[in-house]
């Protein structure tokens, strides 16, 4: 059976093979695409097919397979481009839909999960401070706790609210950053990535391996900047219905840590369209000032830096900005609260209150 | 009927074996072998022309190094000035609201002594921000002058290093591809790397140091105030790094030239050597990066 | 009968070779079709492969349901061991320091740690003994909320995942010319094909590992239960302990926030329709769904590094 299956295989292969053969022509009339190589090398080229599909057809076919290839990959590669530099300032100044009937349903579903945990977090809390006589330190961390619960509640419920607020402002600031460059063009990402797929298809002509990582470089960076964009949309819409469990483990002191991590990691990843827009600008800038550079062939390793940036810079930036979720935090919620906090926390017991806020307090008289 | 059947076969396979034996087999193979030689020989020819190409780039390495972002350029000036013109109402609310906290509004010791301190930073800051053109040009000025002079200590034109790795390589890649195509890929990324890398390199730095000019102005902002003090810093700190990147890559290559004429190293360790540069240059941005930190107070 | 299969097996390879040598087009159309029937083979095979991945994602809800049974198994039977190591251990303990604080009289301070240590001891075997149902009840706990979580999800959501590994390998079918248009299938090139079939493979694979991996990482900490209570109720091993203890708590609650990202990252790009801003293309929703498959992979790995130091 399987013999037989191998056997209509191949005369159905021989017959398309001779049923192929108009293809043929397209290499001894062709020349590689691409780049305008001088004529001597042409005639060469030419001469030299014309002895191949005289004495080693075999190598002719495969070049007239490998000219196929290339014409439908480049045609990929147009496609991809062309969605690439269409979409992509829309693409970075994307907010996730979160007044959808899904999300909000959701949303609703983990707040209603998470009440009955807030009544019986305040209820132990509460017995904890009226009966269990313990350290200052535990009590006044308990008193902290209560006060932090039942602020979580009144923002729990005003999550969408505060997101939305949020998103809209860095809309604007990168609205506002992109309305400084009116002509920014995205096709010179295109011409930059024509640079190497020009490379990827002439030498593809001679030997597929060797152009592959050309192909590499002209198909994934590009991909990799839409993936990186499309990581921030889903990560928003994971924080946004993560958003009460977060206020839920700041508000407790052991895993107060991990809240402060989660919210520092919302912020930042709803920064990165400004990052982007930065350089993006940066991009555009760089290119037109290259006609009056030393070096004006260099536009198309301007726009291969530049989409490693576009990759890389937000992660960068998620890595080092370590301080951007304490500043935020501290300055939009927290700054207020937290006075209100030690003044009730406070126990009298100098020394002993190791409470948080007590510690910056003196920290920022000392500095 | 059978053997006779048989007989006539096996005498025809005969025949023909004995013919397809004979030189016309050699012959074919020798044919094909030649017409694959040839179309390796072409291929060795294009890259030729390619790499020569790319070196014709080459001569204008020296500027490319001392290219700094030009600041009188349209786009930049338009958007900076945008930038200072968004901060310094920001500045002037700032000392407002720290001039009414002092006088009207006293706090704690605390808040009096951090205001007390808060005024004239931010007084000077604003100084700073307005003057930032001025100041960046001197910045880039003395980088570029830095080095001229180093790239002026250079024995040898600077290029050499690269054209001469780039020959020897070329050899090999001859060498390698004429046994195959395969052989001489590695070779052929070697050459294309280490002549385009400096190039990606020294646009890296352009790139980032337009973007580190533009947010100049929001920086000095960000380090006045001491609760965004670290991110103002950082950007400082990023900002001086990358002007200053243009002398380390003179230094390098100059020292790799030195050690081309000065101590006479021929041949395959010249090769070696042309890598130890590429490497150096492409490594030591992220050295830089790691390692100098924390250096403004 | 075999006189003539032999005969005319000797005359086809014959043709063969004579035609590969002499007759040039004939030849090297044959060589062609070889080549071609390989390529075939090739992309087949990958097909066959990349498929059986696929349907294993049409199970996928239940692979990140699925937590290591422990009323009966291999894994009780190694608490079961651990268990009756620690209990005798745990008594000698307890009756040396009850020696020592009855009839030996040491200084206060000495006292006043072997009364601690006596409380923490006797704690300490009662949590031992009754482990294997507290880790019962926390992984039906676990396994409860996923379960709620999955719900949410919107029909098929499987299809997110696995239309990226398709497109990648129908893109690589079309270069490699496969079966699917006879009129294509000389005309391919399968080197540069190679990449494609790679990568549409190995996003399904690494999934799916990383999915059994949890279930093996939680099997192993699983049967370690009892000796990290024991680790971490004394002081002196207590970093260790509570290393142990909340990497089994961590690992095992990976469940829900995997079952989170899968709703989550099915949802997103379900809404994509209502966006009225700009015009999502294909390419764009094939970035969300690669996006979607990177961040199903990292997740366990983000969980159990991340949210750590919870314990006191």
């Amino acid at each position: 059976m399987e013999k037989k299956k191998m056997r209509k295989k191949l005369t159905m292969a021989l017959i398309s093979i001779l049923a192929l053969n108009l293809f043929l022509f397209l290499v001894s009339a062709h020349e590689p695409e691409g780049w305008d190589i001088p004529d001597e090398y042409l005639q060469e080229i030419k001469e030299i097919t014309e002895q191949m599909k005289n004495e080693h057809p075999k190598m002719w076919m495969e070049l007239s397979r490998r000219v196929y290839f290339c014409h439908q990959i480049s045609t990929k590669i147009d496609i991809i481009m062309e969605d690439f530099c269409n979409n992509l300032i829309a693409f970075i100044l994307l907010d996730p839909p979160l007044q959808n009937a899904t999300v909000i349903g959701l949303l609703n579903y983990f707040i209603l999960l998470l009440q009955p945990l807030y009544g019986i977090a305040i209820l132990l809390t509460g017995m904890y401070m009226l009966f269990v006589v313990g350290s200052p330190r535990g009590r006044a961390r308990a008193k902290s706790t209560l006060i932090k619960l039942i602020i979580g509640i009144g923002l729990i419920t005003l999550t969408l609210p505060i997101i939305q607020a949020i998103l809209q402002i860095i809309h604007s600031i990168s609205s506002l950053l992109f309305s400084f460059v009116p002509d920014l063009d995205t096709n010179i990402f295109r011409i930059g990535i024509t640079f190497f797929t020009n490379y990827f298809l002439t030498i593809t002509f001679f030997e597929p391996m060797v152009g592959v990582p050309f192909l590499f470089i002209s198909i994934m960076l590009p991909i990799a900047v839409l993936v990186v964009l499309a990581v921030r949309y889903l990560m928003i819409i994971l924080f946004t219905v993560f958003f009460p469990f977060t206020v839920l483990l700041y508000s407790f002191y052991p895993t107060k840590k991990i809240g402060g991590v989660i919210i520092k990691q919302t912020f930042l990843w709803a920064l990165v369209p400004i990052v982007e827009s930065l350089v993006l600008i940066s991009t555009w800038i760089t290119y037109s000032t290259i006609s009056i550079s030393p070096v004006p062939e260099m536009g198309a390793f301007i726009i291969v830096v530049s989409l490693l940036l576009l990759i890389f810079a937000p992660l960068v930036t998620i890595a080092l900005m370590n301080w951007i979720g304490p500043g935020i935090a501290t300055l939009l919620f927290i700054q207020p609260v937290r006075r209100v906090i030690t003044y009730f926390g406070r126990t009298g017991v100098k020394g002993t209150n190791r409470e948080e806020g007590y510690v910056e307090l003196k920290s920022e008289v000392e500095k | 009927m059978k053997n006779k059947a048989i007989k006539l076969v096996s005498f025809v396979a005969i025949a023909l074996i004995l013919s397809t034996s004979s030189s016309a087999m050699g012959e074919r193979a020798m044919n094909q072998e030649r017409i694959e030689l040839g179309w390796r020989t072409i291929f060795i020819d294009i890259m030729h022309w390619v790499v020569s190409n790319i070196m014709g780039i080459y001569d204008d390495l020296e500027d490319f190094i001392l290219w700094n972002p030009p600041l009188g350029h349209e786009n930049i000036s338009r958007i900076l000035n945008s930038v200072i013109g968004i901060l310094q109402p920001l500045y002037v609310t700032a000392i407002l609201i720290t001039g009414i906290y002092l006088i009207f509004l006293s706090g704690s010791i605390k808040g009096r002594i951090y205001a007390r301190n808060l005024l004239p930073r931010l007084i000077i800051s604003m100084f700073v921000v307005s003057l930032s053109f001025v100041i960046l040009q001197l910045l880039f000025n003395i980088s570029y002058s830095i080095t001229e002079e180093i790239l002026k200590r250079s024995p040898v034109g600077i290029t050499q290093i690269f054209s001469d790795v780039t020959k020897q390589s070329m050899l090999l890649f001859d060498s390698a591809t004429l046994v195959s195509l395969e052989a001489g890929h590695i070779f052929f990324l070697l050459i294309f790397t280490i002549t385009l890398g400096p190039f990606i390199i020294l646009a890296l730095r352009y790139l980032i140091l337009v973007l580190f000019t533009l947010i100049f102005p929001i920086s000095i902002f960000l380090y006045t105030f001491n609760f965004s003090r670290p991110a103002g810093r950082i950007m400082l700190e990023q900002t001086l790094i990358w002007t200053f990147m243009q002398v380390v890559f003179a230094t390098l290559i100059v020292i790799t030239n030195l050690g081309i004429s000065v101590m006479g190293l021929h041949g395959d360790l010249r090769i070696i050597a042309g890598i130890i540069v590429f490497l150096l240059i492409v490594i030591s941005p992220l050295i830089i990066l790691f390692l100098i930190r924390r250096f403004l107070p | 009968m075999r006189k003539n299969l032999i005969i005319i097996g000797s005359i086809a390879i014959l043709m063969l070779l004579l035609t590969t040598t002499v007759c040039g087009f004939f030849g090297a159309w044959v060589e062609e079709a070889i080549e071609a029937t390989r390529r075939y083979v090739i992309a087949k095979n990958y097909e066959n492969l990349i498929k059986e991945r696929i349907d294993i994602f049409k199970n996928i809800k239940e692979i990140i349901l699925k937590n290591p049974p422990l009323h009966i198994s291999e894994i009780r039977g190694v608490m079961n061991l651990f268990i009756e190591i620690l209990q005798p251990l745990c008594v000698t303990g307890i009756i040396i320091t009850g020696i020592y604080l009855i009839f030996l009289s040491g200084s206060p301070t000495g006292r006043a740690k072997a009364k601690n240590a006596f409380m923490m001891m006797i704690f300490a075997m009662a949590l031992i003994s009754v482990s294997p149902y507290i880790l019962m009840l926390f992984f039906s706990f676990s396994h409860s909320i996923t379960q709620n979580i999955l719900t949410h999800a919107p029909e098929n959501s499987e299809k997110y995942f696995t239309r990226t590994s398709e497109y990648l390998l129908n893109m690589a079918k079309d270069i490699i010319g496969s079966d699917s248009n006879p009129m294509e299938t000389p005309m391919g090139v399968e080197r540069p094909a190679m990449p494609f079939l790679l990568l549409s493979y190995l996003l399904l694979e690494v999934t799916i590992l990383i999915l059994k991996l949890r279930y093996f990482i939680v099997m192993v900490l699983a049967s370690i239960f009892p000796l990290s209570i024991l680790l971490y109720s004394f002081l002196s091993s207590r970093g260790i302990g509570r290393l142990l203890l909340e990497q089994t708590i961590l690992w095992t609650l990976a469940q829900v926030a995997m079952a989170l990202v899968f709703i989550t990252v099915a949802i997103g790009i379900s809404i994509t329709d209502v966006i009225r801003t700009m015009d999502i293309s294909d390419t764009i929703i094939l970035a969300m769904e690669i996006a979607g498959i990177i961040i199903l992979m990292f997740t366990p790995f983000v969980v159990a590094r991340s949210f750590r130091g919870f314990l006191p």
